[in-house]
C-alpha cells in the first residue's frame, strides 16, 4: 500500500494533506515496529518510500490492523479532530513502557505554494525515517513478550461518534483508561519535528524509566 | 593537509556523530566539508580509532570472490568485517563507509538515505575530484552574459540576412511614395536604382510592408505609382510568397524594384518585372491601390502598367500562384506561409473591396482598365492549371487565385485548390511568361527565375521565361544580385 505521493495540482485541498499524513503514518508505524524488534525481522521486507528504503511488514493480520486504524484516523484527520496518534508498547503486565507519539500540531488546509511538488515535504519525511532508524540505538530494548497498540487522542465528541457510527463497528475503538496511556517515569527522547508546507508534526518517544 | 585543518575536521565529525546523532558516511562528509573522498575516508578512520568504543563503523569491502563467481562490493558492519573479507580472493578495496553512534544498525538501508541527495542537481561533483586541469576554470557570470549576448547577436544577424526586417519598411514606404510621384518611365530606372538599394532591406521592408500596407493605402491613385506600391505589396507579399515558394523571388526583386526585372531592361524586363510586380502587388490588396498607382508608373509601358494594375486589382488575392510555387518549394513552411498569406490576402481582399467601393471615384483608371483585362487574365489564368495537370508528374495541391468578373462587374478573386504538377508548373510558367510578355500581361507571377535569374540583370526576359520553380535560395540570390 505504499504509494508514492505526488501532488498533481497546485490547489491542494485539506483532504489531500491528510492523505499525505496518513501515508507517512503508515510508513512510520511499520518502521517503528521494525526498529523496536517487536516482531521477528523476517516478516519485514524492504520497500521504497520517499526515495529511500523502508521496512514494511508483510504479515496480513498486522497489516490489516494498521490499515484499519489508519482508515479511521484519516476520517478524523479530514475534520481535523485528531490531536495525537500514539503507538504504545506494553509489557507483559499491560503496563505501557514506551510510547511513540506523533503529535499533530497543525494541519493546514491549503497547500503551501512554495512547495507544490512536495519536494521539501518528502525530504522532511525522509529525514524522519532516517532518524527513526537511529533512535533504536538510543532506546532500551523492549522487554520480551511485549505488545503494542495504536491510540488516538481526540475530542470527546469524536469518541462518542466512533462508538456509535455504524461504519466503525467493524473495527471498534475503545476508550482507554489512563493506566493504559501514561508511561511511568517517562523520559522523553525527541526524534524529530516535521514541518512540511501543510502539516506540522512532532515525533518523540516517551520511555519508561523502569523498563 | 595541515594539522590545523585535520583537527577542525575531526571536531566537525565529532559534532555530527555525537551531538547530532547522525550517520556520517564518507560521501556525505566529503560533500559537506568540501574535501576529497579519500581524505574523508581517512578522517573517518582517524576519528573512529580515536573514539573506538563510542562509535560504530561500517566498512565497504570489494574484490574478487574466492569461489570465482565474480566480484562483489559490499557494505558490512564492523562485526561482520572479517567474515566478509574472508570471502574475497583478492581484496581491491576496504575502507570505512560510515561512522555512527548507534551500536546496532538493524537495517543498512538507512545508509542509502544518508547519501541520497535528491536536490543536488546543481552540485558540482567534479569539483572535488583528484584530476584537475588548470585550464578548466569556471567562467565568471559576466563573461557568460557577454557570450550569450554575442550568440544572440550572431543568430539575429544570421536571421536578418535572410529576412531582413525593421528599417526596410520605412525606406520602402518612402520610396514607394516617391516612386508614385515620379512618372512612370523615368522613374523605372531610377526607381530600379532605388529599389536596388532597397534590395537588401527590401525583404525586411516586405515584412514591414505587410504591416505598413494598410498605412500605405493612401497614394494609390496613380497608375504609375501602382508599380511602386505594387512593389511594396509585392515585396511584402513577395516575401511571404518567398517564404512559401521560391518562385516568388523574381516577383520580389521586381517588387522592391530590386535586382531582377526592374534593374535590367525596360521593355522586356519591365514587362516581365511588371508582371512580377503585378503579381506581387496583387498579393497585397491593401497596397494594391497604392501599388498599382506606384508601380505601374514604374513599369515601362503604360499598357503594362495598366495591365499590372488590372492584374493587381484582379488578383487581389494574387498570392495564389505564389502560394503554389512556394508550396512546392517549401512544403513544410507552406502551411505557415499560406496562413499568413491567406490572412493578408483576405485582409487585402477586404481592403480591396472596401477600397474599391470607397475609392471608386478617386481611381477611375483602375476600374476602367480592369474590365478590359479581365478577359485577358481570365483567359490566361485557366490554361495554367490545365496545362500543368496534363503531365501530372508530381501533383501538388496548390491554392491558386482565380480572378474573374462577376455579373456586377466586380473583380473577384477566389482561392481554389488546384492540383498541378510541380515540375510542370515551372514549364507552364515559362509559357505563361511568354504569354504575358506577348500580351503584355503580367499575370504569371510565379517566379520562374530561379537559377536563370541569377545571372541577373542581363537577361531578365529569358530568365523569366525559363525560370523554373526556383528554390528559395535561388530567388534570394537573384534578389541580392539584382540589387545594384
Amino acid at each position: 500500500m505504499l504509494a508514492c505521493v505526488r501532488p498533481q495540482n497546485i490547489t491542494f485541498s485539506f483532504l489531500r494533506a491528510s492523505d499525505i499524513l496518513i501515508e507517512f503514518l503508515e510508513v512510520a508505524i511499520h518502521n517503528v515496529l521494525y526498529v523496536r524488534n517487536i516482531y521477528p525481522t523476517s516478516i519485514f521486507v524492504r520497500r521504497k518510500k520517499y526515495g529511500v528504503p523502508v521496512q514494511m511488514s508483510t504479515h496480513p493480520y498486522l497489516n490489516e490492523y494498521i490499515t484499519e486504524c489508519l482508515k479511521t484516523i484519516k476520517d478524523l484527520l479530514t475534520k481535523n479532530e485528531v490531536r495525537k496518534v500514539t503507538v504504545v508498547f506494553f509489557d507483559e503486565a499491560q503496563i505501557p513502557v514506551e510510547r511513540f507519539i506523533f503529535d499533530i500540531l497543525d494541519l493546514n488546509r491549503t497547500l503551501n505554494q512554495d512547495d507544490p511538488y512536495f519536494i521539501k515535504g518528502e525530504e522532511a519525511l525522509r529525514g524522519f525515517c532516517l532518524k527513526l532508524a537511529m533512535t533504536g540505538s538510543n532506546l532500551k530494548p523492549l522487554p520480551s513478550k511485549s505488545t503494542f497498540r495504536v491510540q488516538l487522542h481526540t475530542i470527546e465528541a469524536v469518541s462518542v461518534s466512533l462508538a456509535e457510527e455504524p461504519r466503525y463497528q467493524d473495527f471498534p475503538w475503545i476508550e482507554t483508561v489512563e493506566q493504559e496511556t501514561e508511561v511511568m517515569n517517562p523520559s522523553i527522547v525527541p526524534i524529530r519535528t516535521l514541518d512540511t508546507g501543510f502539516h506540522k508534526l512532532q515525533v518523540y518517544v516517551e520511555e519508561s524509566g523502569e523498563k | 593537509m595541515d594539522v590545523q585543518s585535520v583537527k577542525l575536521y575531526l571536531q566537525n565529525i565529532e559534532e555530527y556523530v555525537m551531538d547530532e546523532d547522525k550517520i556520517v558516511t564518507y560521501k556525505w562528509l566529503s560533500k559537506n566539508l568540501g574535501i576529497h573522498v579519500n581524505t574523508a575516508k581517512q578522517l573517518l578512520y582517524t576519528f573512529a580509532t580515536e573514539q573506538k568504543i563510542n562509535v560504530n563503523l561500517t566498512y565497504l569491502v570489494g574484490g574478487v570472490l574466492c569461489d570465482g563467481t565474480g566480484c562483489k562490493v559490499q557494505i558490512v558492519r564492523e562485526e561482520d568485517l572479517e567474515k566478509a573479507k574472508a570471502e574475497f580472493k583478492a581484496l581491491t578495496s576496504e575502507h570505512v563507509y560510515s561512522v555512527q553512534k548507534a551500536k546496532i544498525l538493524p537495517d543498512l538501508g538507512v545508509l542509502y538515505a544518508v547519501d541520497c541527495h535528491k536536490r543536488d542537481e546543481n552540485e558540482d561533483g567534479k569539483r572535488l575530484s583528484a584530476i584537475t586541469c588548470s585550464h578548466s576554470v569556471l567562467r565568471p557570470q559576466e563573461e557568460i552574459g557577454r557570450l550569450r549576448l554575442k550568440a544572440r547577436a550572431a543568430t539575429s544577424t544570421r536571421d536578418a540576412k535572410r529576412w531582413p526586417t525593421g528599417h526596410a519598411p520605412s525606406k520602402k514606404t518612402a520610396e514607394a511614395h516617391s516612386n508614385s510621384e515620379v512618372a512612370s518611365t523615368d522613374g523605372s530606372k531610377g526607381k530600379n536604382g532605388t529599389k536596388k538599394k532597397e534590395l537588401n532591406t527590401g525583404i525586411a521592408a516586405m515584412f514591414a510592408a505587410q504591416t505598413c500596407k494598410t498605412k500605405q493605402g493612401g497614394p494609390n491613385e496613380k497608375p504609375k505609382a501602382a508599380e511602386n506600391s505594387s512593389d511594396k505589396p509585392k515585396t511584402s507579399s513577395g516575401i511571404t510568397m518567398f517564404f512559401n515558394r521560391q518562385t516568388e523571388k523574381p516577383i520580389k526583386p521586381s517588387v522592391s524594384a530590386p535586382k531582377d526585372s526592374p534593374s535590367s531592361g525596360l521593355s522586356p524586363k519591365d514587362s516581365h518585372g511588371n508582371e512580377v510586380d503585378a503579381s506581387c502587388a496583387s498579393e497585397k490588396l491593401k497596397e494594391k491601390q497604392e501599388g498599382n498607382s506606384n508601380k505601374k508608373g514604374k513599369v515601362s509601358s503604360n499598357v503594362k502598367n495598366s495591365s499590372i494594375k488590372n492584374t493587381e486589382q484582379k488578383w487581389g488575392g494574387g498570392k495564389g500562384k505564389r502560394v503554389n510555387t512556394d508550396e512546392k518549394l517549401l512544403p513544410a513552411k507552406k502551411r505557415k506561409r499560406i496562413v499568413v498569406v491567406s490572412d493578408s490576402e483576405d485582409s487585402s481582399d477586404d481592403d480591396v473591396f472596401g477600397r474599391d467601393g470607397g475609392d471608386a471615384p478617386d481611381m477611375p483608371p483602375l476600374p476602367e482598365v480592369a474590365p478590359h483585362h479581365e478577359s485577358d487574365t481570365d483567359d490566361v489564368i485557366p490554361p495554367t492549371p490545365e496545362a500543368e495537370l496534363k503531365r501530372g508528374r508530381k501533383r501538388v495541391r496548390k491554392m491558386k487565385d482565380k480572378t474573374y468578373v462577376d455579373e456586377d462587374g466586380y473583380i473577384l478573386t477566389c482561392k481554389e485548390y488546384v492540383f498541378e504538377s510541380c515540375t510542370d508548373s515551372e514549364v507552364e510558367q515559362e509559357k505563361e511568361n511568354e504569354k504575358k510578355l506577348s500580351k503584355g500581361n503580367c499575370e504569371q507571377f510565379e517566379t520562374k527565375k530561379s537559377e536563370s535569374v541569377k545571372p541577373v540583370s542581363k537577361e531578365p526576359p529569358a530568365k523569366k521565361k525559363a525560370s523554373p520553380q526556383k528554390t528559395k535560395q535561388a530567388t534570394l540570390m537573384n534578389f541580392f544580385k539584382k540589387s545594384i
